[in-house]
Formats: C-alpha cells, structure tokens, sequence
C-alpha cells in the first residue's frame, strides 16, 4: 500500500497509509491528515490514491506546495521515493510501505520526543538558575522534603494520588507544605525548594498532573514583608518595572461593585443570575466560596496583571486554607495571590501556628469531601505535632514554575514549556 | 448505562444529555488553585447539527451514548422512506426524508454510505464525498459553449437537479461533490 512518512519536526516518523481514495492534508479539523502547523492552509492539498497512480494535487493553498522542489502548479503524479514539502514540513511517499508498524507502535514511536523545543527547554534551565540566584542572594537554603509522604494536605478540591508501599497508604504531595513546615518546626529559618508535585485530575492548557512547584519560607515574615519580597521576584524574573497590590475586597468592588466580605448568600445568587455568563447548572447548589470562585475566575482573574505582576491580598476568611485569620479584621485571612496577564502564579500565607486550629479546618475540609463524593484524608499528621511542638511564626509561598515559563517566554500551553506531558509521561 | 466523569472529558467523546446524543468537540478545563475545577464545553447535537455551550464542575459526570459509525448500503427509496443495509450485519434501516435531508439527490442504489447509530438506530447517513450520476433530462447547449462559466441546470437519474457547464449532454455521467452539490468534473464513460 502506498504510504506518506514525515521526515522531519516533531511528528517525524508519523506514516499515513493510502488506500484508494482520496485525502485532504491540511491544517483543518476534519482534514483526512490533519497538521497543525500554520503555515498550512486548512485543506491545502490532496491525494487522489487510484489502482495504478497516485496524483498529488494542490488546493490553491496559501503557501504552496512542492514537489521534489519544484512549485506544484495543478497536479503531478508521485513517484516512489518523491519528495513532498509543505510548509515546513517534508514527506517522502512510497508505493509501497517498507514497514508493516502497527499503529500504537506508530504511535510511540511520534511520542517519544519533547513538547518543548530545545531552545524553551534551554530558556527554562537558564530562567531556573536566574530564580536560585534570587534565593541564594537573599541568604534562603535550599532543601529537599519527600515527594512520597505519610501525610497530604486536605483541601476540599486537591485530588492527592495515593501510593501502597507495603500495606500502607502515602502520597504523591500536591506541594511540599508539610515537610518544610516541620523543617521550620526544625529549627531551619529561610528555604527555599522546586520540587515536582502531583495533583489529579488536573490537564488543561495551564495544569498538568505532574508539574514543578518553587516554594519558600522565612521566619518572622510579616505578610508585608512577604508580599514584597514575591512582588520583586516576579518583576526581577518576568522583567517588569513594578508590581501592584490589591485587595480582594477592592477588586469585586472595581470590577463588580459589590463586597464579597460582607454580601449575603440571597444577594450574591441575584448577582450570578443577573450576569451572563456561563455557569453549572446547577450553580445554585453550591456554597458562597464556590459562588465568589466562578465570579472571580469569570471577571476578575482575566483583569489581573496585564499591565504589571498584582498581587491579590486578604482573601475571605471563609478561604483560608492554611493561613491565619488576620488578627485584627476576622472576616479575612493573611493569603495573597499572584498574578500575570490573569495568569494564577503563586499563591501565600502568613501560616497558620494553631494545632487546634489546623483540625477543625482539616474535619471541615473532609467533611465537604464527603459531601462531594471524595476519600476522607488523613487528619492527624507529622505537621500539627510539628505545630504542637512549635511552628516559629512565618510567611510562606508556592509558586508554579510552569506557568512562569510559560509567561517569561510567551507560550499558551503548558505542553510548550515541559518536555513531558502527562498523556507521554 | 457507562458514564463519563469530569476527569475523562476530553474532545470526542460522545454523551447522551436530554435523551440526546452528543459529541463533544471543545473542552477547556478552568481551576482556581483552591476551588473547583470548571469544565467548559461545546458539545454537537448529532442529530440536528446544534452546539450546546455547557459547564460542568468538577466531580459531575455524563452518559455515554451508545454511537457507532458503520459502513452501510443504500437499497432502495419508498416515497418519503428510504432504506440502507449494513454491510457488516445485514441488518436493515429505515430513514425518513428529514433524516436523510439534501443527501437524497445523490442516493444511487447499490451506493456505500457512512452511518451513524445511536442506540442501534441510524441518525444520519453521509454518502461518498464525490459520486458519479448520469444526466437524464437537460437543455441542449447552444454551439461553440465549451467554456466552463456558463451553466445551466441538469436533472440526474436521482431526479435532482445539479449546475453544471453549459456542454454537459444527456446521457453524459457527472461526478459531484456531495459535501458542496456542485459539478467537479465530466467522467469518460468509454
């Protein structure tokens, strides 16, 4: 059977068979060879597979098509062994298929190389020595905490994979929170860390279930202190010349003009059901943080950053997560977030010291698991008898080193800036 | 009956909502870092053609719909009920002149279409890409009109009526693009 094979780029090695017929090669979903290159017209040209001859016609494509160098002005007919170029990309037909691959062979065979390029790989190691060097010069450690634990942070909407070692049950960590915390509890004083870590069900153009995470602590942190020590890390790194600092309150109130801290459940379903946007349609059966999360992922995130790095302060005490509630104002907690071009880069407390504290969260966190159909996790864990024994007071911030390398070097997908995405790990 | 959680959306997959089936031809995943994970989808009635915007959140899930493309033939067509046979099975569809829609005018007997089952029960029929019909009625062409800009209609042994140039005779067979209805080409019968 007739065969084209791509000779170079990614695909290199992809084969498509030609039995008699005809096929599209474009850049069009329902193209017959679909290539997604944009120098490629949508249906750009076509493969007429007769009995005895194979034509090779080109579809008034933008870019043209060659064949064994020369423009094709119509059609021609292929020989064994022609060559084919389109675009950047180059074929080699042959009459017949020297290899009798099977398609999943096929397959691996396309998928064993990186996403990424050379060149953003070689970027992305230069952008991660230029990040330690941050942290060298302000005088931070670096460590290394297991990436498999015993213990995992519950959180209503991180999905941790679990591991049988033995009979018993540890974790991928979903960030390396807990061991460095119990290195504080330690004596140790400023670390830093970038470390892989793992978060089901999470794929999309910004998530991969495995990713790279940079985290950082440093005793006696005030969160002032902490916001702008992550603010010059962002602008040192992405090249800017400041950063801004906003309140989540304020923000609502600029974009939407109503307070998140103080607005009711009844008032804020009327504010959903006012805006036209789309919602689950069963938005109104969850809860008020839910309710605030689609609001500020549909209008205000896309807001945030485009013209410098912003970081969002004082979220809503009811999303503490592991921060404390701010000792003065109790309607919100000392967490703050990073973000660029209304990209979510990083995200910071002023940590939560109380053992107590930490159990009733981590009961009320499983509680809504299991409304939410999901395992109960672990409550009891070595971080709060590292808490009992005594967490030093302190900031600390995890940051996506992903998704800053998709930003410091202009890419729209994760897949561009990791070599090795989850569906080829 | 299977279903599909949140986590195995992905483009192509076919579900049923509303007792209908679907495909679902766009998927974008959303997540705050500590909320949940919205699901935002454009999913493709695959019977009627429309495109639902929907989004679901995490931990939701969605029906399979039990679609199969197979291979078919068309047999013949009883005024308004057109029949087909699958060729792997023999088993024998119906469809009505809704379903089938514009498709009828290249209908051949004997001619290899594609079909779509839901549920064991064809929901459309798509015939070959390009077909082949010889010319039953049309107008003569006026002397000298070898030139491919000037048209006029033909009727096909079908009984649709297809543009072509204006040279095209009666008995002469056509081949016709059925994505489009338009004339590709005069094909040498001898």
């Amino acid at each position: 059977m007739a065969c084209l094979i791509i000779t170079n780029g990614l695909d290199q090695g992809r084969l498509f068979q030609l039995p008699e017929g005809e096929y599209i090669l474009g850049r069009d979903e329902t193209a017959d060879i679909q290539i997604e290159l944009s120098a490629i017209s949508r249906r750009h040209a076509a493969f007429e597979v007769g009995p005895a001859e194979v034509i090779l016609r080109d579809l008034e494509s933008s870019n043209g098509t060659y064949h064994n160098g020369e423009l094709v002005k119509n059609s021609v007919t292929l020989e064994d062994g022609d060559a084919i170029q389109i675009a950047d990309l180059t074929l080699t037909f042959q009459l017949e298929s020297t290899s009798d691959v099977p398609d999943a062979e096929n397959k691996m065979h396309k998928d064993f190389a990186s996403t990424a390029t050379v060149e953003t790989l070689k970027a992305r190691s230069e952008l991660l020595k230029r990040l330690r060097n941050c942290f060298y010069e302000a005088g931070f450690d670096e460590v290394e905490t297991p990436a498999l634990s015993a213990d995992t942070v519950v959180d209503r909407y991180l999905h941790p994979i679990s591991v049988e070692v033995g009979s018993r049950q540890y974790w991928l960590q979903t960030s390396p929170e807990f061991g460095m915390k119990r290195l504080l509890a330690s004596g140790m004083e400023a670390i830093f860390q970038v470390c892989h870590v793992y978060r089901d069900e999470e794929a999309g153009p910004f998530h991969n279930l495995e990713f790279t995470m940079v985290e950082w602590y440093r005793v006696g942190d005030t969160t002032e202190q902490a916001i702008k020590f992550l603010g010059e890390l962002a602008i040192t790194l992405l090249e800017y010349d400041r950063y801004e600092v906003i309140s989540y309150q304020q923000a609502f109130q600029n974009i939407l003009e109503f307070d998140p801290l103080e607005v009711s459940d009844q008032e804020l379903v009327g504010i959903i059901a006012s805006l036209d946007f789309d919602t689950p349609e069963d938005w109104r059966g969850m809860g008020k943080d839910d309710w605030l999360d689609l609001l500020l992922t549909e209008f205000i995130q896309p807001r945030l950053g485009l013209k410098c790095p912003c970081i969002l302060r004082d979220y809503p005490a009811s999303q503490s997560a592991l921060a404390r509630i701010h000792p003065t104002n109790p309607l919100v907690a000392e967490r703050f977030e990073l973000f660029v071009k209304g990209v979510e880069l990083a995200n910071g407390y002023h940590e939560l010291l109380d053992a107590d504290e930490l159990e009733r969260r981590n009961i009320k966190a499983n509680a809504l698991r299991q409304l939410d159909d999901r395992p109960k996790l672990p409550s009891d864990s070595y971080l709060s008898a590292a808490m009992r024994h005594g967490l030093p007071d302190c900031c600390g911030v995890a940051l996506g080193f992903d998704r800053l390398a998709m930003l410091a070097l202009d890419k729209t997908s994760i897949n561009q800036v990791i070599p090795f995405p989850f569906p080829r790990a | 009956m299977a279903s599909y959680k949140t986590n195995d959306f992905r483009k192509g997959l076919r579900v049923e909502i509303d007792n209908e089936p679907y495909l679902m031809i766009e998927m974008n995943f959303v997540k705050p870092g500590k909320g949940n994970a919205l699901y935002k989808c454009k999913l493709r009635n695959l019977i009627r053609g429309t495109v639902l915007d929907r989004t679901y959140k995490g931990g939701d899930s969605l029906e399979a719909a039990d679609v199969e493309e197979i291979d078919c033939q068309f047999l013949y067509r009883q005024t308004d009920t057109f029949y087909f046979m699958n060729n792997s099975d023999y088993d024998q569809y119906e469809l009505s002149e809704e379903q089938v829609g514009d498709f009828w005018k290249y209908l051949k007997e004997g001619m290899k279409c594609h079909a779509v089952l839901w549920n064991g029960n064809p929901i459309t029929i798509t015939p070959p890409n390009h077909v082949e019909l010889t010319v039953e009625f049309c107008e003569p062409g006026a002397k000298g009109d070898t030139a491919t800009n000037v048209t006029k209609p033909v009727k096909v042994e079908t009984g649709a009526e297809i543009i072509c140039p204006a040279f095209i005779e009666m008995g002469n067979v056509i081949k016709v693009d059925t994505r489009t209805g338009d004339y590709v080409e005069r094909v040498n019968t001898k």
